[in-house]
């Protein structure tokens, strides 16, 4: 009994050392970057996870941050000289101001305004990327200076880096999930009115999940500026991005801890190798077009995702009482 | 002889909640006009929904002319000649009176015939022909109701169920509709009604059942039950307490 | 003077706004749902009918009846086999689900026909005509009557048809729709259908009067966001004259500032009204009840 609540706690452990061992059993430069890849989507899958997810509303402003992320913090390194690795959790916290803004705007009332005013602000602020030519050099992009530093080595911090992200990105989930905000978030998810009737200030509630949320966007986006080390609008406002999110969220689990993680380490890694199998004439075209496919087909035949649906395998439950039982054993009963 | 309507055992709910219905039996033969009262919150609603079938039952048979029509879907029941007219406001508030009219006529093909019935329907109630451009939503709860229960007697149904249907009406309009709803069963349709207005509903109609906690509990002549001093202290509130909550609740409801 | 060519050409320009926009508005309206993919389905539709007339030599005005048809099935089978089955469960699946529409779409196009500019080129494209100091190119003239033609067909099929009127029945007020007799999975199924037929009729007038590549769905399904938003999302009569505002702001606009800046119109008035009056300002549909 107590081994097993030891395991249920700490399992993370095993798979947390062996990849802080990982790169230094030599991983080549292909598979750093691999790994790199993959937590950047995690942390940012996770982060998705927790309006998408946790409170069930869609966001696609995610997207919007990731980029914003990328000019913030590649503009205040090249204007300012402030390197960005250092600066990243402050864009983040400027990226979750801009949020609250959109949050207020979009989260206040219930209903569809959400998404589209977050698809909306996404393309404003690539808009203002690609326009805004005096400040970020338009389509052109931004270049940025070099990480002075032994190219190897170089691979191996931004490895770090984001596997610290992610590990951030998971404890903030879990503690979020055990807490009343957490609670709340559910509430919201299942059923806004009676959520708000329990005395929940749902619109706050709301605005600062999806606040979160964007925070690890836009970490994610500024240090993918200096992992480039260069910025353009095409590059920082990436569609595919914005689907790997949902579809790595959605195949791991929405609203749980670890199915956005899973589905990141599952996706990317067969992505990178489609994409490498696929003549390079229409790899990206292909690509998206299967993302999508496999967007639709998870929404339609495995929406609770893996984890949700392997855990209604393995954990065998008493089936749901649906038949009549008398009054007060009924009232009891419910959760 | 089969009857027009058999609720047998019935336990319903809404979503993953406790049951509403507890075991509602209810038995009605062709001609039939029952009213059913009982106090706020009793299942009365949720007993026509299951009927007419917007929620299914958990447990349970609905059976319709013999037919199980317990897991139909509400339109498929409408088919089957079962009419509803659910409690509060059910106008299509964005169409004009006379479009909600031709919605209720929506299964009948014949032009002719709905002319016809919508005439029958203008004659009783003045008020859709006065207010036929004007868009439902914008009408007075009474009047939205009185459409309502307009577009119900378009179609000439087996069964008729009306919940609450003169709540918020004028007496003068209450008094007509009840009196065509008379004429309606006199043409040989069967009425299933829910009237909170109890005295109303049990001079109204033939039989007269009380509802409470999810059950039947009783079933007699209409006339009798206004007689019977038992029921006249439990449920025609002469008890000035329950009366007040009741009419207050009520009250909320028109709005 | 410059700004009586700025309205003529806004209205011209609005009435094919309100065409693309008024199947969103329809779809929102009867399944509460934002379809994402719907100015995928327009630019696809656009392709379909430059191939048809780059191989066939089909007209793209006679290609619109082609489309039309075949997306119309498409639309209802897409809304039988997925979408249905997703917001009977959990609308933002639904949502997901045409965001995955939308990349499918895009990404075949860019498979198919490279990732460059297409446009819809007919005989009699480049014709202008003056009126006095203004100036009209045929083909808006042409898109805008066609826009209107269509739109007043849809509007006849809403207002006039039992059809119609069990849409906007299911539209109102669901439950009561089918308490008197609707069967509103099949309502929806059709309604669905037209709305992405309406959209497939705005393909090859929208290629006629703007060049298209495979993403440039993104830019417009936010102008038709925008245009639905300001209608009250789900109306019908908001959506035309909210296509026709924004027709004119933005053909203006582009009077005084940069081609490229007069999109930014749009986001305006999408973010003024929800800040203003998140229920948009022409009517808005009714709140479910039972
Ligand atoms: N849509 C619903 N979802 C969940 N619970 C409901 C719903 N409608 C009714 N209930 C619950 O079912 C119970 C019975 O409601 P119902 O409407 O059947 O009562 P009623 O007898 O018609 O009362 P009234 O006289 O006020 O109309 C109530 O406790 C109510 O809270
Ligand atoms: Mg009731």
């Amino acid at each position: 009994m107590n081994a097993r609540r030891v395991i249920a706690v700490a399992w993370p452990l095993a798979p947390l050392v062996i990849l802080i061992a990982l790169p230094f059993n030599g991983l080549n430069g292909f598979l750093l970057d691999l790994f790199y890849f993959t937590f950047t989507y995690a942390a940012m899958s996770v982060g998705w996870n927790i309006i998408g997810g946790y409170a069930g509303y869609i966001s696609l402003a995610n997207l919007g941050f990731f980029g914003l992320g990328s000019y913030v913090a590649g503009l205040t390194l090249s204007h300012l000289g402030w390197p960005i690795l250092l600066t990243a959790p402050l864009v983040g916290v400027v990226c979750a101001l801009v949020a609250a803004v959109i949050g207020w705007i979009a989260l206040r009332t219930r209903g569809p305004s959400f998404v589209i005013v977050t698809l909306a602000f996404t393309f404003i602020v690539q808009f203002l990327a690609l326009n805004l030519k005096d400040i970020t050099g338009g389509s052109a992009g931004l270049y940025l200076p070099l990480l002075s530093m032994d190219p190897l080595l170089r691979g191996d911090l931004f490895y770090y880096y984001m596997l610290g992200v992610l590990i951030l990105s998971i404890a903030v989930a879990i503690g979020i999930r055990r807490s009343r905000f957490g609670l709340g978030l559910i509430a919201i998810r299942e059923d806004e009115g009676k959520a708000e009737g329990s005395g929940i200030n749902t619109s706050v509630f709301k605005i600062v999940a999806f606040m979160i949320s964007c925070w690890f966007a836009g970490v994610a986006g500024a240090v993918h500026a200096q992992y480039l080390n260069y910025v353009d609008p095409d590059l920082a406002f990436e569609l595919i991005i914005m689907l790997n999110m949902i579809v790595m969220t959605l195949l791991g689990s929405r609203g749980t801890v670890w199915g956005p993680v899973l589905g990141a380490f599952i996706l990317f890694p067969l992505q990178s190798y489609l994409v490498y199998w696929l003549p390079s004439t229409i790899a990206g075209e292909v690509h998206l077009a299967l993302l999508g496919v496999v967007l639709v087909l998870i929404a339609r035949f495995m929406p609770e995702g893996l984890l949700v649906t392997l855990q209604k395998l393995i954990v065998r439950r008493p089936p749901p009482r649906l038949q009549a039982v008398p009054a007060d054993a009924a009232t009891s009963a419910r959760p | 002889m089969t009857a027009l309507l058999e609720v047998e055992g019935v336990y319903a709910g809404y979503g993953t909640g406790g049951d509403i219905l507890q075991g509602v039996d209810l038995r009605m033969e062709k001609g039939d006009y029952v009213c059913i009262i009982g106090p706020n919150g009793a299942g009365k609603s949720t007993l026509m929904r299951v009927i007419a079938g917007v929620i299914a039952p958990r447990k349970g048979k609905v059976l319709f002319e013999g037919r199980d029509i317990g897991a139909r879907r509400p339109d498929l029941v409408f088919r089957e000649g079962i009419v509803t007219v659910p409690q509060g406001r059910n106008t299509f508030p964005d169409m004009t009176v006379w479009e909600n009219m031709l919605m209720g006529a929506y299964s009948i093909r014949d032009r002719a015939l709905v002319k016809q019935r919508i005439d029958m329907v203008i004659e009783l109630l003045p008020v859709v022909a006065e207010k036929r451009h004007v868009r439902a939503g914008l009408l007075s709860g009474g009047q939205q109701k009185q459409v309502e229960i307009g577009r119900a007697m378009l179609v000439d149904p087996k069964l008729l169920i009306l919940d609450e249907p003169t709540m918020g009406l004028e007496p003068r309009i209450a008094k007509a509709v009840l009196e065509r709803v008379a004429l309606l069963r006199q043409a040989g349709t069967t009425i299933l009604m829910v009237e909170q207005n109890a005295r109303l509903g049990l001079a109204a109609a033939q039989d007269g059942c009380v509802m409470e906690l999810g059950r039947i509990k009783l079933r007699g002549r209409g006339v009798k039950m206004l007689e019977d001093p038992e029921v006249s202290r439990l449920y025609l509130g002469e008890e000035a307490g329950t009366d007040i909550t009741r009419r207050n609740q009520n009250g909320e409801k028109n709005e | 003077m410059l700004l009586l060519q700025g309205l003529v050409l806004g209205v011209l320009v609005g009435g094919m706004y309100a065409l693309m926009a008024s199947g969103l508005t329809l779809i929102f309206g009867v399944m509460r749902l934002i379809n994402i993919a719907h100015a995928a389905v327009i630019i696809f539709a656009s392709y379909l009918s430059w191939q048809l007339l780059r191989v066939l030599g089909i007209d793209p005005l006679i290609s619109i009846v082609i489309l039309v048809v075949v997306f119309f099935i498409g639309g209802a089978l897409l809304q039988k086999y997925v979408l249905s089955a997703l917001i009977d469960k959990d609308l933002s699946l639904a949502l997901l689900a045409t965001l995955g529409v939308a990349n499918v779409l895009e990404g075949m196009e860019g498979a198919l026909w490279t990732s460059s500019f297409h446009a819809i080129n007919t005989g009699y494209s480049d014709q202008t005509y003056h009126f006095g100091d203004v100036y009209v190119p045929l083909i808006r003239i042409i898109t805008f009557v066609a826009s209107v033609i269509i739109l007043a067909g849809l509007y006849v099929l809403l207002t006039h048809t039992n059809l119609g009127r069990a849409i906007r029945a299911t539209t109102q007020n669901r439950a009561i729709a089918q308490l008197v007799g609707v069967n509103v999975n099949r309502i929806t199924m059709i309604a669905f259908g037209i709305g992405i037929a309406v959209a497939a009729a705005a393909g090859p007038l929208m290629g006629m009067y703007y060049p298209f590549y495979p993403n440039s769905h993104w830019g417009w399904i936010g102008k038709l966001m925008a245009i639905v938003v300001l209608g009250g999302l789900g109306s019908f009569r908001g959506t035309l004259v909210a296509a026709l505002i924004l027709g004119v702001a933005e053909q203006v606009t582009i009077l005084y500032v940069p081609a490229n800046w007069a999109a930014t119109v749009f986001f305006v008035f999408l973010f003024a009204v929800l800040i203003v009056r998140p229920q948009g300002f022409f009517g808005h549909v009714a709140r479910e009840s039972l």
